[in-house]
């Protein structure tokens, strides 16, 4: 049974390479996917389900694909397109953190335990350290809670594609709100909010934009980055940014505002503003925006957006750009006129409410072509969030220590469940809340890479490392009071139980390998899985050990069961199937 | 036969042999032994000003600074400079005073940013302050090194990760345009085996593509982490101080001993960022600044101690940098806010010692806003760290910092071999050969050709004065054209050519004398083979003749020459082989051979071939009958007897019997000796008489 035969990977390693040109090369020669954006009327089964859930969600899990149980291809997505229930506001569930003494000595505001905090004053620039790690930890915790919803993998389209960062916990509260609040809008309404948004005027210069120098890193970044692309159809020009930037100069967020309650507000000075007329070019029908003077200087923001969403190439663009996040990276001509001009000529028609072709794609025959199946690696957040979705959890001190209360204080306890989200991802190349520029993550637009951008021999490294320790020791939340180290355990057993078979080792990795990845694993790799669990046991003495812990659950049993299981999902996080959706 | 042996050069214009393999092993030995460099990033933004204090300014600084001035007597000075070191850089100074380090004052950018990450993300990007650039110089170095990181690494020549940062994340200033560069790695003794099958073949479709490279990249961390865990197993400890920098700078330490093969290590140290409590009101020489300084000067003491104890310092270079200085005027809180300019410190064997930039001269009356003016652009350092120390010529400098940057001379002249071709760029005529091209002492590119590829051989030697000696010169590689020198005796020169496709020619008209032939490659510079011949006199004439009577044959046995005139008695031969035979003349034979080569000599012999002649009975009473061969019709017989006397001599004429009759019956009993003679015949027989 055991393999004894020793690979030499260096050996092999150099008999691959792999590179680039030869997966391009192996890309160019696949059949192309000819059809279009006719609604899809083949077999709704649980491949295509996992399908349509794996791209919509922010994380996929059993339960999502429970609630699609007896629902149609348009039911499911009459399911899929409901908005989720606004999350409302992030408390202080970081208390343990930092005392109300030393937040004031950092010269922040204080906000008692359990009380909301991102409306409170923020007099200094940024908010007290546990305060920014408070609101990732909620956002996550809201991402995998999810309804079988889009909702949330629209903010983080959104948040990809209208890339900002490093601002307060304040700004990014209303950052991430106005992306959500406006995920099933108008996408002209999103544009218009985002450009006043405090953390995008601070992230693009907005906000020091001068009348006699303006400032064109938001002018430029709005018409290349989030409208009309920088495509061979997308012909604006540098005077075109210059005068937009004098357009949009005047806006502000008010500096008063974030240092008193409330939410933060804009502010237009038109002392700032340019109130001549700006002259476009061709690209835009040669437009002139008349300049306006005084307060009615705002409205020369209507006029940009208005004019912007006039020209054809900006609904190709966001069509494009849709398409690649939720089906494929790869656009090809035919893609482009079967699937991408129909799009964007739904997108004109509704309004530029992105969801109306996002859902024609979705229900189309051209997205459930088998080929794009688990065809895309996942991010950190596919990968992490889905192995939180999947399991529960508990506390646990590896040392037999104590767990301070901190840890399951209904106040503090999500804090320190979902807190370790943010390092885990970042350190897998995914810092959430600060993308690597306004151009969002390379995954998504950098041609050829593109998802292979999410691994290389580091971040495989930590992904493997952090599922072994997911599956064995789980995830690090904190010291004891007393000693050790306390964890988050995945609930191995409660999982099992929740299986066909569960006294059979067989059907066991069958069923958790189904569960756990669309993509089947190679027999080699189960027989490994099976004899490592063993431990050089029969198959029937695993079936004893389950069945002893059925019928007496004790302590003893319990933690003799989940001892053999943890090299079952240590390992099975370890394939590289499960980095597949 | 007779050909000299082509002798090989015994000196050509340079010693192609040997330069050749000191240019093979010269690309092994930049990888396995090449400049290494160690960044060391002080994040938050360290006061450059506490680092190292401006003497000529310091009533200024007191008036300005005056809650964080340190006291003018603990300074410590640095000789020859108008700087000195704050009072915890002791191992700085120590290292000054060796001529290890490095000041480069003033560094920053046009158009700064106060944003600490901003300002980071400018210095690990290397771009404009206001261009958004999403890959880092180092990566975008590795990557213009390295065309095929990562999927075809590590390879055979480089085993190794190409950079590595100790702790953290991989950061950005190792992102390349498409993979991150770096192995990150906190702790190499426990690096990650993935467990998995890695043997899988995967179809070529979507998700197998996914798969393989995945795979790939799951082989590759575990073979870096192998390497990583090999060598830092193999490493020694060396002795370090207890701080967070000094165990990244152990392991890099420990890691290099080990013999990895890495040339970019980055460690870091932060908290710089020192708006408050920066000093002890009470102690200005305390303090979280000045323990900062302390933890990095003792981890760099000790960390170049611990090279100069494994003789690896003369391959080190640490850089450390931090992402702005910090306010000329000290604020309310004993501490200094977001400034822009601080000094570049440099440490090494190598580096040029001096100190580049001047002093600032702070005005009076100045703004709690006021900035010291910025004297060098911090990718002025990286450029000249890439150019002077890690192999990028000043063009590919220019290629990775989208701009090209006035270098500074960080590392001493003599020192610096830009393209890494083991020739120091003083005296490099091409100082931006790629890496890996075989190099001649000048350092261009070495063309090669193995010298197998040439041969001379001496056609025909030649007398002295005759000139008929000739040389066959050939090559065996036809792809190039070449041009061949010959000089000779007596100020011969002949230049003569090969050109593409032809193998060989043939020189003839040549005297006795040394040949000096050199190849050269047409339309290739620094690139020549030379080969000496010699064309000697011939070996002098050797003929050995045997007759075989029985047979009639004449056996001539010929040596030093090719062809032989053979003359004998007047019939002429013609002969090339070494033994020849012909038919036996009976009677006189007059043998004359002689060659073309009169310096030869010749050789003349002269020899009588006699006709059989027999006598019977023997022994006789008294009548005996002489049987003489051949057709001579008279033949002269002479009796001897045992003592010597002629007792009988007449000439007989000989019957077309052949038979000559005699009798002996009157002499006595005993031995005689019979003599025939004739024209030819020469034959003396025994004969008894009863």
């Amino acid at each position: 049974m055991q393999n004894t035969k020793k690979i030499d990977l260096e050996a092999q390693f150099r008999q691959e390479n792999v590179d680039f040109s030869k997966i391009e090369h192996a890309r160019a020669s696949r059949t192309v996917v000819n059809t279009g954006l006719e609604p899809y009327t083949g077999t709704w089964g649980t491949d295509q389900k996992k399908h349509l859930l794996n791209r919509v969600l922010t994380g996929y899990a059993q339960r999502h694909l429970a609630d699609l149980n007896n629902l149609t291809l348009q039911k499911s997505l009459d399911l899929i397109f409901t908005p989720e229930k606004h999350p409302g506001m992030p408390v202080n569930d970081y208390d343990y953190e930092i005392t109300k003494e030393e937040t004031e000595l950092q010269g922040h505001f204080y906000v008692g335990p359990g009380k909301e905090y991102v409306l409170a004053p923020e007099p200094n620039n940024l908010a007290p350290y546990p305060r920014h790690q408070s609101f990732d930890a909620w956002l996550f915790k809201n991402m995998i809670q999810q309804n079988t919803s889009v909702h949330w993998r629209m903010v983080f389209f959104l948040h990809n594609l209208l890339a900002a960062g490093k601002g307060s916990v304040k700004m990014f509260y209303q950052h991430y709100m106005t992306l959500f609040n406006s995920s099933f809008e108008t996408y002209k309404a999103t544009i218009y909010k985002i450009t006043i948004d405090p953390t995008m005027l601070d992230y693009l210069n907005l906000q020091n934009s001068l009348k006699n120098s303006p400032d064109e890193n938001y002018a430029r970044e709005l018409q290349e980055l989030f409208t009309v692309g920088k495509g061979p159809n997308s012909q604006y020009t540098e005077n075109d940014v210059s005068e937009m930037a004098r357009c949009l100069v005047g806006w502000q967020f008010d500096w008063i505002s974030k240092a008193s309650n409330g939410p933060i507000t804009n502010l237009f000075h038109d002392f700032n503003h340019d109130n001549l007329d700006k002259q476009f070019s061709a690209f835009y029908g040669n437009r002139v925006i008349k300049g306006r003077k005084g307060q009615d200087g705002m409205k020369e923001l209507d006029d940009v957006i208005d004019m912007i969403f006039s020209v054809d190439e900006c609904a190709m663009y966001l069509c494009r750009r849709l398409y690649q996040f939720f089906c494929n990276p790869i656009i090809n001509e035919t893609v482009e006129k079967n699937i991408i001009v129909p799009m964007a000529d739904l997108l004109r028609k509704n309004n530029y409410e992105l969801v109306v072709p996002l859902r024609a794609l979705l229900g189309s025959a051209h997205f459930y072509d088998t080929s794009f199946y688990n065809s895309l690696i996942k991010s950190p957040l596919e990968f992490l969030f889905g192995i939180y979705k999947e399991f529960d959890t508990y506390l646990f001190n590896t040392d037999g220590g104590d767990i301070p209360k901190r840890f399951s204080d209904p106040l503090s306890a999500n804090f320190y469940k979902f807190r370790p989200l943010q390092w885990e991802m970042s350190n897998m190349g995914l810092n959430f809340t600060d993308p690597p520029s306004v151009s969002g993550w390379p995954a998504y637009y950098q041609v050829p890479i593109f998802d292979l951008f999410w691994i290389n021999s580091d971040t495989i490294a930590k992904r493997s490392n952090k599922g072994n320790t997911l599956g064995k020791w789980g995830e690090w939340v904190g010291s004891g009071d007393v000693k050790g180290n306390v964890h988050l355990q995945i609930d191995k057993i409660k999982f099992i139980n929740s299986l066909k078979f569960p006294d059979d080792i067989d059907k066991v990795i069958d069923e958790t390998v189904a569960r756990l990845m669309s993509v089947s694993i190679g027999t080699k790799a189960k027989e490994r899985i099976k004899t490592s669990v063993l431990g050089g046991n029969t198959a029937a003495y695993y079936t004893q050990l389950y069945q002893a812990y059925k019928k007496n659950p004790t302590e003893e049993n319990r933690a003799t069961l989940s001892n053999r299981l943890e090299n079952l999902f240590g390992e099975l996080f370890q394939m590289g199937e499960i980095h597949l959706f | 036969m007779t050909h000299a042996a082509a002798l090989p050069a015994l000196f050509s214009s340079f010693p192609f042999e040997s330069m050749g393999i000191r240019s093979d092993s010269q690309l092994a030995q930049t990888i396995a032994e090449g400049n290494i460099l160690v960044i060391i990033v002080l994040n938050g933004g360290n006061d450059g000003l506490n680092t190292v204090v401006p003497l000529n300014m310091l009533s200024k600084l007191h008036n300005i600074r005056s809650t964080v001035m340190l006291p003018d007597n603990k300074i410590l000075p640095l000789e020859g400079t108008e700087l000195g070191l704050h009072p915890s850089l002791q191992g700085f100074q120590s290292l000054f005073k060796e001529n290890r380090m490095k000041i480069v004052q003033a560094v920053a950018y046009p158009e700064p940013s106060y944003s600490h990450f901003r300002s980071m993300d400018i210095w690990d990007s290397a771009s404009d302050s206001k261009i958004y650039e999403n890959s880092g110089w180092a990566g975008r170095f590795i990557e213009s090194k390295h065309p095929n990181f990562p999927e075809a690494y590590p390879t055979e020549l480089f085993p190794h990760p190409l950079s590595m940062e100790i702790g953290g994340n991989s950061s950005l200033m190792f992102t390349g345009k498409k993979s991150f560069t770096s192995v990150v790695a906190s702790n190499p003794e426990s690096f990650f085996e993935i467990i998995n099958e890695f043997d899988n073949n995967y179809p070529s479709t979507p998700i197998g593509e996914k798969l393989k490279f995945l795979q790939l990249m799951a082989k590759q961390s575990n073979a870096y982490g192998k390497v990583l865990k090999e060598r830092y197993t193999k490493g020694t400890d060396y002795a370090f101080p207890r701080s967070n920098l000094a165990n990244q700078l152990k392991i890099v330490s420990r890691l290099i001993s080990g013999g990895l093969q890495t040339r970019i290590y980055k460690v870091q140290i932060g908290g710089f960022d020192t708006h408050g409590s920066q000093v002890d009101p009470a102690d200005k020489t305390k303090g979280s600044h000045a323990n900062l300084l302390k933890e990095l000067d003792e981890a760099v003491a000790a960390f170049m101690k611990s090279m100069d104890q494994m003789g690896k310092s003369d391959r080190v270079l640490g850089m450390c940098v931090s992402e702005f200085g910090r306010t000329v005027h000290s604020n309310g809180t004993n501490g200094t806010d977001h400034g822009t300019v601080s000094p570049v410190i440099l440490f090494g064997n190598k580096v040029d010692p001096k100190v580049t930039g001047k002093n600032p001269i702070i005005p009076d009356n100045t703004q709690y806003s006021y900035e010291m003016d910025m004297q060098y652009d911090f990718r002025q350092v990286y450029a000249s760290v890439m150019n002077q120390w890690m192999g990028g010529s000043k063009a590919f400098a220019k290629d990775i910092l989208f701009k090209e940057f006035e270098q500074i001379q960080i590392i001493q002249s003599r020192f610096i071999d830009s393209d890494e071709d083991g020739v120091p760029d003083v005296i490099d005529k091409c100082n931006d050969t790629p890496l890996g091209t075989l190099v001649d002492e000048n350092g261009c590119e070495f063309f090669i050709l193995p010298r197998t590829n040439f041969n001379v051989e001496v056609l025909a030697s030649t007398c002295l004065g005759a000139k008929n000696g000739s040389l066959k010169v050939s090559v065996v590689n036809t792809n190039y054209a070449y041009s061949v020198l010959v000089k000779g005796p007596n100020k011969f020169e002949k230049q003569i050519s090969l050109p593409k496709g032809v193998a060989n020619n043939v020189l003839n008209g040549l005297d006795v004398g040394e040949f000096n032939l050199v190849f050269t490659v047409d339309n290739v510079k620094n690139y020549q083979q030379a080969l000496d011949v010699k064309i000697v006199e011939p070996a002098p004439l050797v003929v050995r003749s045997t007759i075989d009577v029985a047979n009639k044959l004449m056996n001539i046995k010929l040596g030093g020459a090719s062809t032989y005139s053979v003359k004998i008695n007047d019939a002429m031969f013609k002969v090339t082989e070494a033994n020849w035979s012909t038919a036996l003349p009976a009677g006189l034979v007059k043998l004359q051979v002689s060659t073309d080569l009169n310096c030869q000599g010749l050789y003349i012999e002269e020899f009588f071939v006699s006709e059989s002649v027999n006598v019977f009975p023997n022994p006789t009473t008294g009548p005996i009958q002489v049987y003489v061969n051949g057709i001579d019709q008279r033949a002269d017989i002479s009796i001897v007897n045992a003592a010597g006397l002629n007792v009988s001599s007449k000439t007989y004429s000989v019957s077309s019997s052949r038979l000559v009759a005699l009798d002996l019956s009157d002499f006595f009993a005993g031995l005689y000796l019979i003599r025939v003679k004739s024209d030819t015949v020469d034959q003396t027989l025994k004969i008894v008489k009863l």
